[in-house]
């Protein structure tokens, strides 16, 4: 399959590309029609695009055509971050030397319940990462906005959203697929 | 790049039988380390709720806090903040509130070591409330300022 991405300035091609959630290199020293995909060594998708300045654009340069986009798309980000939930099994407690129990089970098995959800309605978070508070955090990012899910190892599930510099919106989430479900939506109306 | 010789702890961090330390003055600095930054801030999830250990700066060096199990976290990131940059209180959305502060808490081999620590009706906290907690780290991650980044994120 091929889409058809409008390019109009560079900015928008790097904003559609962060918007896209695709966990991305651009490249800056390639010709502007060449372009390429490939996977990296942690198995996500690297899609390799130019930057296209205006005096290319003004030569009438408009369209980039990024082929299997949607083949590639969903399981770049999703495999990633399933790899880096896989990797957390082999955390060992007091990870930080701050005395954090590493991930256990219950907490792995409720991050990947969310990474299901986020994959479902294709929303890439920013990271996901073991937490000092014994569990997994997923965070999201958008310019100035930020919202983070945490499972934890006695299976509760919190979140908050917040501007940066301001104070949080946290609330208890809820456990059951449903209460994921609409704290995601939640956060996906905030950062979008 | 920061080089700490292996058992070489500095000596400066030893307690060396010194007294517990109870004054800290609203400008004290406190260190942390790190694994992860998000913009121009610490990662959250870096920050452990009460109770967080740091060194404090009256008796510490800011690198100091990577000497710890050396050379685990040498390529660790490292901030500070202010004692007064400690939320004074949290109250969940039940109308609970923890009280924090940070007490001095010396080691054998870290004089300096401090914990912040939440209390609720002059007791410290037990039981765990994941929504102040959160706030808490949010709130806090986002006064610290990064020292020193993370070689390894």
């Amino acid at each position: 399959m091929t889409i058809q991405l409008e390019i109009n300035s560079s900015e928008s091609l790097a904003s559609w590309l962060y918007e896209s959630g695709i966990p991305i290199n651009v490249a800056t020293d390639y010709e502007p029609t060449n372009y390429f995909i490939e996977n990296d060594s942690l198995g996500s998708v690297v899609i390799k695009l130019p930057i296209v300045s205006s005096a290319v654009h003004e030569k009438g340069l408009k369209y980039i055509y990024i082929e299997s986009l949607e083949v590639c798309r969903g399981p770049a980000w999703i495999s990633l971050l399933q790899n880096q939930l896989k990797s957390f099994q082999n955390l060992q407690n007091d990870w930080n030397g701050y005395g954090s129990s590493a991930p256990n089970s219950i907490a792995i098995r409720n991050s990947q319940t969310v990474l299901d959800i986020l994959h479902i309605l294709n929303f890439a978070p920013s990271s996901i990462v073991p937490s000092a508070e014994d569990g997994i955090a997923i965070s999201f990012a958008k310019g100035k906005r930020r919202a983070i899910i945490e499972c934890y190892n006695d299976g509760n599930i919190a979140a908050a959203m917040y501007v940066i510099d301001s104070e949080p919106l946290v609330w208890n989430v809820g456990i059951s697929e449903e209460d994921i479900t609409e704290s995601i939506n939640r956060i996906y109306d905030f950062i979008q | 790049m920061i080089s700490f010789s292996e058992n070489h702890i500095p000596r400066e961090m030893f307690r060396n039988g010194r007294p517990i330390d109870p004054v800290f003055l609203p400008d004290e600095e406190l260190y942390i380390r790190f694994d992860r930054i998000d913009g121009e801030n610490v990662d959250p999830a870096c920050i452990k709720a009460p109770v967080q250990s740091v060194n404090r700066s009256k008796y510490s060096k800011a690198e100091w806090v990577l000497v710890a199990r050396y050379p685990q976290f040498i390529d660790w990131g490292y901030g500070s903040f202010k004692v007064c940059d400690i939320p004074e209180s949290i109250t969940s959305e039940f109308g609970i509130t923890h009280f924090f502060k940070v007490e001095h808490a010396p080691l054998d081999d870290n004089y300096s070591h401090s914990e912040v620590r939440a209390y609720k009706n002059g007791e410290l906290v037990r039981r765990k409330n994941d929504v102040i907690r959160l706030k808490y780290r949010v709130i806090l991650s986002q006064r610290i300022i990064i020292l020193k980044m993370p070689e390894i994120y």
